[in-house]
């Protein structure tokens, strides 16, 4: 996986299918979508069960990214575990300058990984994404950049939580909608020092009260540029 | 009494195979069995199982085994003694209690002090550390722990290499002791994840929490059991009897095969009921595909995955399948802490560094989104033509290559090679 972080959120049409995000199967995958989920199906393994969620998982990933306006999907592997690499628009907070002034990142290139184990057991929160670009989040709940910078979502994720809810949760960790600062909380705080800074700084959280799928601007609906 | 450690497990060595306990022989008190048509002491000591916890039920299994004289016995579980255990577990000396003993090491003990002539082992962490081969030579799998989520994981592995899986446990509210039978025959049968009730479901989500330490490689999964198991000691002693009568049934084929079925005893009614286990659900989220064993031709470290693959002759070839070498993550890239991401394509330990830095020589961490178990062959490309020997896998016990429906399991050669 390459981990170019200069990827931007292409404007497409965007329709919001009428049931919401749990209607995200009647969405129409553009073009480019569509063949780069017939590519990933390609060399997609495991056994039967897990190929099929794999699919659904990939369809309503990409089918997401066309709806919420904020997401762009740069890689889609299906090899064994769901892996993409996508790039979210959403403020990112990183470690503060030498004023101590916070810096805030207009997005994050994601790795999102979700695994055969997840579908039948519950899953460390922990286990699912990791920020690769910044690399200097500033945030309690994402670990230091020696571990890859994991963003932890919680102490346990069910078992087969869809991967939509995945994407909402790391929206909202990110943006600082859901936070957990508590650094004698083992099961939550993954950099101490970022996290008595932030109680520090309440008055910064959120970095945005912005809903995830962006309400649609009124005007002519722009074309996904089509080869 | 010593330990060796034989991979994940650690062998117990007792301090002397000459004493009283040597010298008795299981035949002194084996009844002469109504239909027996089996050399029973054979058999006995011919047979190896493995119990998945060592509480108050398991301990008792492993106790009773070993008064059976049988061949071998693993011990797995990641539990310490607490004062309490005194109250339900049978044969255990305060004093174990006080120096807060393992579990598994403490009942591998006491198994090889009754009877020096089987082979003893434990592993005293959690079943999901060990590798696909770890209970590879289990005639039978004994379960009984107080984790939903660990048992899945045993079933999951028992599952693959078709072996008949035992699951006790007691409900001491209603004074019942309950044995489930998994005859685990390939492609067909009742799998414990099928038949988990939407209550086990919640129940499985809320009691699994993980620590956020778990992300650099330490142990994570904490089991929030709402409260620990209330039972008396008889009622779990009996669950493990009813567990080891089942054993010595299906291993010396005494009356007729009892598999598939749930047994239940309850102590109010005095009644037991055998009823079947529902069938396998086309819903269920566990791998049911039965993996073909075979033994791995020659050192393990000398040998290719392009060799083990195409000895493996799975549908769409090297291409489609994939590969797990015993619990080992393979890292394709690491982290630096001076030079940030760099290459390191072998195979890890989970939590151990991943080699050093090509650049700056500081020891690499594995990245966990570019590293995998398991891993596509085709993502591996090169890596398919070195030996497993330079790819950190030199000592491995268990290569599983995976097709879609189907999977081998090569496993290493008994003298190690």
């Amino acid at each position: 996986m390459s981990m170019q972080s200069d990827i931007h959120v292409t404007p497409v049409r965007r329709d919001i299918p009428e049931g919401g995000l749990l209607a995200l199967d009647t969405v129409t995958l553009s073009r480019r979508h569509e063949r780069m989920l017939a590519a990933a199906m390609r060399p997609c393994g495991g056994p039967a069960f897990w190929r099929l969620r794999k699919q659904r998982e990939a369809r309503d990933f990409l089918a997401l990214a066309q709806v919420c306006g904020r997401l762009a999907v740069h890689e889609l592997r299906l090899g064994e575990a769901f892996q993409a690499v996508a790039y979210m628009e959403v403020p990112v907070p990183c470690r503060p300058d030498e004023t101590g002034r916070l810096r805030i990142a207009g997005g994050a290139l994601i790795g999102l990984t979700y695994r055969e184990e997840a579908v039948r057991l519950p899953a460390p929160g922990y286990a699912f994404a990791n920020i690769l670009a910044p690399h200097d989040v500033w945030h309690a709940n994402v670990g230091g950049a020696e571990h890859g910078q994991p963003i932890c979502l919680g102490q346990s994720m069910p078992a087969a939580i869809p991967l939509r809810e995945l994407v909402l949760l790391i929206y909202g960790a990110l943006s600082l909608q859901t936070v957990m600062i508590d650094e004698r909380d083992v099961a939550g705080v993954m950099s101490a020092d970022a996290a008595r800074w932030w109680q520090q700084n309440l008055h910064r959280i959120p970095l945005t009260r912005e809903p995830f799928i962006r309400p649609i601007e009124k005007g002519p609906a722009q074309e996904e540029a089509r080869p | 009494m010593s330990a060796s450690s034989a991979g994940a497990f650690e062998t117990v060595v007792p301090t002397s195979r000459r004493g009283r306990a040597a010298r008795v022989r299981v035949e002194a008190r084996l009844p002469a069995f109504e239909g027996l048509s089996v050399d029973a002491p054979a058999a006995l000591a011919g047979l190896r199982l493995a119990v998945v916890g060592a509480g108050s039920i398991g301990r008792n299994i492993v106790e009773k085994a070993a008064r059976l004289h049988v061949g071998a016995v693993q011990v797995v579980d990641p539990g310490r003694f607490k004062p309490e255990s005194l109250l339900t577990h049978c044969s255990l000396e305060p004093a174990e209690v006080d120096r807060r003993a393992p579990k598994a090491r403490s009942a591998a003990e006491m198994a090889a002090r009754i009877s020096p002539a089987t082979e003893v082992s434990y592993h005293a962490g959690p079943f999901e550390d060990l590798g696909p081969a770890a209970l590879i030579d289990a005639d039978a799998v004994l379960m009984a722990t107080d984790n939903l989520a660990a048992e899945i994981a045993v079933a999951q592995h028992c599952l693959h290499l078709s072996k008949p899986l035992f699951h006790a446990a007691v409900y001491g509210e209603a004074l019942l002791c309950q044995l489930r039978c998994y005859a685990h025959r390939p492609g067909r049968g009742p799998c414990l994840r099928c038949g988990l009730t939407p209550d086990e479901e919640d129940l499985l989500n809320r009691h699994v929490a993980f620590r956020c330490t778990g992300v650099a490689g330490e142990r994570a999964v904490e089991n929030r059991a709402v409260a620990a198991t209330m039972s008396t000691a008889f009622l779990c002693s009996l669950a493990g009897d009813l567990a080891m009568n089942q054993v010595l049934r299906t291993a010396l084929r005494l009356g007729s095969p009892v598999t598939d079925c749930q047994i239940e005893f309850c102590g109010y009614t005095w009644r037991t009921t055998v009823s079947p286990l529902p069938g396998r659900s086309p819903a269920c989220r566990c791998d049911h595909t039965p993996w073909r064993v075979e033994r791995l031709p020659g050192p393990v470290e000398r040998r290719t995955l392009r060799e083990l693959a195409t000895r493996a002759d799975l549908p769409g070839g090297s291409g489609g399948g994939s590969v797990q070498v015993d619990a080992l993550l393979f890292v394709g890239l690491g982290v630096c802490p001076r030079c940030g991401l760099r290459p390191v394509r072998r195979f890890v330990a989970v939590g151990r560094p991943a080699g050093a830095c090509d650049r700056c020589g500081a020891p690499l961490k594995a990245h966990p989104f570019f590293s995998s178990r398991p891993t596509p062959l085709a993502e591996l490309g090169d890596v398919l033509d070195v030996p497993l020997g330079p790819l950190g896998a030199d000592n491995a016990a268990g290569v599983v290559i995976r097709g879609a429906d189907e999977g081998v399991l090569f496993r290493r050669q008994a003298n190690g090679a």
